[in-house]
């Protein structure tokens, strides 16, 4: 019993995990310039096209060396996303930037299509069916992965962003972007950097996502639905509130599809977050100040 | 190949690669036919219809459907059409299980392409709201869907190609209590009207054997995980689950059972022995059984033909869609054939009087409430393959 209670939670933070690395990108690009980019979710489908569709299907590069390949199209993409799609649409009013991202999100949905078809991809990843024994509890070795990467990301970040210039001037930019520049801070360049960074973050949650889904036009569509509402959830705009707000929102939904019932899955995971929102509608860790300029 | 409508989100990559290579081959095969030989059809072309999920997660079935239908109507159309007339298939995109589109794709094909009978929708939720539109504008449509609610409207204008999946349900508990001698059974469906109607279908044929399944599992079109359900299931101690679920979660739900090691076994509908499915599973697809109409490598010399056929046109094999389209085209055309001025109602008639026509995937014979294919199949995967079992009538 407590084997399958244990299975129900690491597989919940393993879905949890996915969700909190799309809402880390979410809140990236929240904080730095102030929009909702609706294409986040369809980033890490993209990464995961390029990784099994190309990197691993036709140029049949060994493991590792695709991931890499894969963060660099997911960088260049990023700058693109930046220059072609946001700089834009800056001084607009927010909404056409959000709009923007929900245009390039439909562009994403279909282009995939037209470039690698309509069939879906199944990858084995690094680890194959492999699981391992945790407990007694039986485990797919991909989501442990899932779970380190998450931690790993996590604590890269936070180093970057406290003890590199680049992290201090993108914290700076996403405070105030007026004030960064005043101080010297190239803040185009530095949104930029936001971009590709977030554009990366997907890539990397693509090929983790790859073995566990299939790689197919809509599979950044749930993600991403999921993500938001784990941003909700752990306070939009929170890093810390990204990363809780998406594992809980993991375990909701494993405990809850087991213990309550798989067909109102959606009805719990939405209905905690519900309440989190009449009772502490700015979160686990936001602020209550929601004002903006 | 006679005029299609091409999506515009349909051009490029694979599909104009295929398309440059349906009308060079076209082309070439025209070219070598003497001029006496050849009976180009004159005359007004005849407007059919075909609503497809051309984009969207089922894309590759509705270019399954798109390339059957244009197989069948090329070739119908090389031997002179229907009353020497053409035909010609006005393709429209209705994503899938897509209530809204289909319905928007259905309406574009009756008032503005003016067709006389549609092919499709396939999706039992696509089929669904378009009906009452074909009963007004009397035009009949032929449809793969196999929800048992598709054809329990009643309405004269609905023909299904496709085993009903009340039939299906009922072949297929048998084959489960009496063959796999299942005796804790566990249900789980994808919650759209398709897996809903499917799994009442089959809670009604174990009910009719008195049996009461022990868990009931659902999820949607893009759940991704399935621990919980499996655990549930393991916990319940069943023997083998039924499930009625389409391509995506029917590899996925597969795989993860055998990552998790559960011992239970697996029966389910048509998808789990059609091509998308043996992809998405792998290994994990072997054991798993099914009811369905059509599989590959179906030993029946009428299949091989057929395969041979289809392969020299697209470089690869016929699966369910194309197969099922292939016939519903040809069977519109013989319907077509015999009604003095061409036109939906009279369609209709003649298609009611469809009796033993011989198709690639089964004999055709119209029944009162629309239904026309009577017989299917139980197949077991095994080395990455579906073989047949036993061939079940109804």
């Amino acid at each position: 019993m407590s084997a399958t209670v244990l299975q129900l939670v690491l597989g919940g933070l393993a879905m949890g995990a996915v969700y909190a690395l799309v809402a880390l990108g979410f809140t990236l690009i929240w904080n730095a310039v102030g929009i909702v980019n609706f294409a986040q979710g369809d980033l890490v489908m993209l990464g995961a096209y390029v990784v099994v569709g190309s990197c691993f299907n036709v140029w049949h590069l060994p493991i590792g060396l695709d991931l890499l390949v894969m963060l660099g199209v997911m960088a260049v993409f990023g700058l693109a996303f930046a220059v072609f799609v946001y700089s834009p649409v800056r001084n607009a009013p927010q909404l056409s930037a959000i709009v923007a991202t929900l245009g390039l999100s439909m562009v994403l949905e279909n282009s995939v299509v037209l470039v690698w078809g309509p069939e879906p991809l199944s990858f084995g990843g690094p680890l194959g069916n492999a699981t391992v024994q945790i407990l007694g509890a039986k485990i797919y070795a991909q989501y442990v992965l899932i779970l380190g990467v998450l931690l790993l990301m996590m604590l890269t970040q936070e180093g970057m962003f406290r003890f590199t210039s680049i992290g201090r001037g993108m914290r700076a930019t996403a405070q105030d972007a007026e004030a960064a520049r005043l101080m010297g801070i190239r803040t185009s360049r530095i949104t930029a950097l936001i971009f590709i960074y977030a554009s990366v973050l997907a890539g990397i949650a693509g090929w983790l996502l790859a073995p566990v889904f299939y790689v197919s036009a809509d599979m950044g569509v749930k993600v991403s639905l999921e993500a938001f509402a784990s941003c909700i959830l752990g306070g939009f705009g929170s890093i810390p509130g990204a990363l809780i707000g998406g594992l809980l929102l993991g375990v909701i939904e494993s405990l809850g599809g087991f213990y309550i019932s798989s067909e109102y899955i959606d009805v719990i995971a939405f209905g905690v977050l519900f309440v989190t929102l009449v009772v502490r509608p700015e979160g686990i860790f936001g602020e209550p100040q929601l004002e903006r300029p | 190949m006679p005029t299609r409508r091409q999506n515009p989100s349909c051009r490029g990559g694979r599909f104009s690669r295929r398309a440059v290579l349906g009308s060079g081959l076209a082309a070439a095969s025209a070219a070598l036919l003497p001029a006496a030989v050849r009976a180009a059809p004159s005359g007004a072309p005849i407007p059919i219809g075909c609503s497809a999920a051309l984009t969207a997660q089922f894309a590759q079935n509705g270019l399954w459907m798109k390339q059957g239908v244009s197989l069948a109507a090329k070739q119908i159309n090389d031997k002179g059409g229907v009353k020497g007339r053409p035909v010609q298939v006005f393709f429209e995109d209705d994503q899938g299980p897509n209530p809204t589109a289909a319905s928007n794709a259905v309406i574009k094909l009756l008032t503005q392409d003016k067709v006389v009978a549609v092919i499709g929708p396939h999706f039992t939720p696509g089929v669904l709201p378009v009906e009452p539109m074909l009963s007004q504008y009397k035009v009949p449509a032929l449809t793969g869907a196999s929800g048992p609610v598709v054809t329990q409207q009643n309405n004269p204008y609905v023909f299904r190609v496709r085993l009903d999946d009340a039939t299906g349900a009922v072949l297929l508990v048998k084959y489960v209590l009496e063959s796999l001698k299942w005796k804790k059974i566990g249900l789980d469906y994808v919650n759209t009207a398709f897996g809903q109607s499917g799994i009442a279908a089959v809670k009604e044929a174990l009910s009719a054997r008195g049996v009461t399944p022990v868990a009931t599992q659902t999820h949607l079109d893009s759940t991704k995980d399935f621990t919980s359900q499996l655990l549930t299931f393991k916990q319940a101690g069943v023997d083998g689950i039924i499930v009625w679920t389409d391509d995506a979660p029917s590899g996925l739900l597969v795989k993860q059972m055998k990552t998790l090691g559960v011992k239970f076994g697996l029966a389910g509908s048509t998808t789990f022995s059609q091509p998308p499915f043996l992809a998405l599973a792998g290994d994990a697809a072997n054991g798993v059984y099914s009811v369905t109409d059509f599989v590959q490598s179906n030993p029946n010399p009428r299949i091989t033909e057929w395969k041979k056929v289809y392969h020299a046109v697209y470089n690869e094999d016929p699966e369910l869609y194309a197969t099922t389209y292939y016939d519903a085209m040809n069977i519109l055309a013989l319907a077509m054939g015999q009604v003095g001025e061409i036109s939906g109602p009279a369609i209709q008639e003649a298609l009611t009087k469809v009796k033993d026509y011989q198709g690639i995937m089964t004999s055709y014979t119209w029944s009162k409430n629309g239904d026309m294919v009577h017989s299917g199949l139980i197949a077991e995967v095994k080395g990455g393959a579906p073989q047949v079992i036993e061939t079940v009538k109804e």
